[in-house]
């Protein structure tokens, strides 16, 4: 019973000590992504690692998530009357919300586990340890390649993952809700304006720093051997999971803000 | 002033509540071999690995030609690491790299050489450790024991001042460890000033011109070489013999 308060006790100051090393380790990032040298070659092999290795994946999400947005739609908006509003419904949502949401949250299962293990991994065999009594830096040669590999790419998935999420819907659209294709074009055309592009965009990017920076940093503090690799792991992709979900509710607030003025 | 090239001056080092060393003293001279022997789990790594500022003291200096290194940043830290190579336990290869990927990895980051100089420092050094032709291998195709002679590579081809070598030839097979022994000998010939911890007695009797016994926090005696090999000293007699601990 003690050791079980103890525990509790300690929570809000692990929280506390997580928040403040992943904050750290965001300081780190922004102080030597500007020093000399630039590891290029490791950017564009973590470029296809973490992005181009993810795209089947979230190009499955993509399209089966508008497919099934656009089943439900108009199952429901039949009976209203209501089936010309499916292209624009689906549309919107999907390139405002679920295309980057879906997309960040598959790529935090896949990628956000990769790095923290990869890197704790790393760390258990001193390889990081390696790296540093090289004389060169594991946050140069190791954290910010993923970092901006991650910030470059996942906007980019999840541009695609919109434009196929879109065509999923599409697809439902005219084969099971009998909604001519033109018209379905058109409308998705007439709903979708460039800021919804820009708030998709800009979501993604800020998702990618949930994703990649808690991941390294669950990677770089691994400790206890291979049982801690698994922990950071599962650390890692629950505390991106989380991040993603809070700071959409806080961007979407913020973009509707200044988009809407609401 | 001082001739030493590595001096630790009243080491404090403790993680949480555990103190780990109390008050460590010793010196290790140009060209000299330092061996640092003491029971498992005393902090003997923890010792080498703040002398490249892997780790960090609670109080005390740390000198390496005099400057003290004990609380450098990272950044004023890779000057020192240029200087002083560390040779870890189980070589710290990189396993997503060849091992010639390996052995460029410190020539590529900290000189101008170019791609033709890069493959003969890389060959001359593999020569000379007498594992030619391996550079193809990857880790995972390597022994522990040609793992360990790779990461001793990687250590020494930027031709360091001082070696710290982390129990070199735990694990090995007598060949290995007297491959290894002749390496450090050869190394310490040419002049480097090096530092063994090791629980092998045999080669810390071989190939350190003295050595620190390390118990309870503080350094309980020195032994020169001759003492550890005639086991004239007392101290390392009741290390040896499993006494001290």
């Amino acid at each position: 019973m003690k050791g079980l308060l103890l525990n509790l006790g300690s929570l809000p100051f692990a929280f506390f000590n997580t928040i403040g090393g992943i904050s750290r380790l965001f300081g780190q990032i922004i102080n030597e992504i500007k020093l000399r040298p630039f590891y290029g070659n490791l950017f564009v092999e973590q470029l296809y690692l973490l992005c181009i290795r993810s795209q089947n994946l979230v190009f499955v999400t993509a399209i089966s998530t508008g497919a099934v947005m656009a089943m439900q739609f108009g199952l429901g908006l039949e009976k209203f009357g209501g089936k010309p509003y499916i292209p624009g419904i689906v549309s919107t949502s999907i390139v405002r919300e679920l295309g980057p949401v879906f997309a960040s949250l598959v790529v935090a299962g896949r990628v956000g586990a990769g790095i923290a293990s990869e890197i704790g991994s790393m760390v258990v065999t001193q390889q990081i340890d390696a790296i540093r009594a090289l004389g060169t830096s594991p946050i140069k040669k190791i954290v910010i390649p993923r970092v901006l590999a991650l910030f470059v790419g996942l906007p980019v998935l999840s541009l695609f993952a919109i434009t196929l999420g879109i065509f999923g819907g599409y697809l439902i659209g005219i084969t099971q809700l009998g909604l001519d294709g033109g018209f379905y074009y058109a409308k998705v055309v007439e709903f979708l304006k460039l800021h919804d592009y820009l708030m998709s965009i800009g979501k993604t990017a800020f998702f990618s720093f949930c994703i990649s920076v808690p991941a390294c940093y669950y990677g770089l503090n691994v400790s206890n051997g291979t049982k801690g690799v698994g922990i950071a792991t599962t650390k890692a992709v629950v505390t991106g999971s989380i991040l993603i979900f809070l700071s959409d509710f806080v961007l979407t607030k913020l973009f509707l803000f200044f988009i809407y003025k609401v | 002033m001082s001739d030493a090239v590595i001096e630790m001056k009243h080491f404090r080092k403790s993680f949480g509540d555990k103190v780990v060393h109390k008050d460590i003293n010793f010196s290790v001279k140009k060209g000299e071999c330092l061996g640092l022997l003491g029971g498992s789990g005393i902090g003997k790594s923890v010792i080498l690995r703040s002398l490249i500022g892997l780790e960090k003291p609670d109080s005390g200096q740390i000198l390496i030609n005099g400057e003290d290194i004990a609380q450098f940043k990272e950044s004023e830290l890779v000057r020192i690491r240029k200087k002083v190579a560390y040779v870890f336990q189980g070589g710290a290869l990189f396993d997503s790299m060849s091992v010639y990927q390996n052995l460029a990895y410190p020539l590529l980051e900290h000189t101008d050489m170019n791609d033709i100089e890069v493959r003969n420092r890389i060959v001359d050094t593999l020569d000379e450790l007498h594992m030619p032709n391996t550079e193809h291998l990857y880790p995972a195709d390597l022994s522990g024991g040609m793992q360990k002679r790779i990461g001793l590579a990687r250590s020494i081809i930027m031709g360091p001042e001082v070696i710290l070598y982390d129990e070199p030839t735990a694990g090995l097979d007598p060949f290995n460890t007297i491959r290894i022994q002749e390496i450090i000998m050869e190394l310490k010939a040419k002049g480097v000033t090096s530092m063994l911890v090791t629980h092998d007695i045999p080669t810390a009797a071989r190939v350190c011109d003295r050595a620190v016994i390390v118990a309870d926090g503080i350094v309980q005696a020195g032994v020169t070489h001759e003492e550890m090999n005639s086991g004239s000293n007392e101290t390392y007699r009741k290390f040896i013999e499993g006494e001290l601990r």
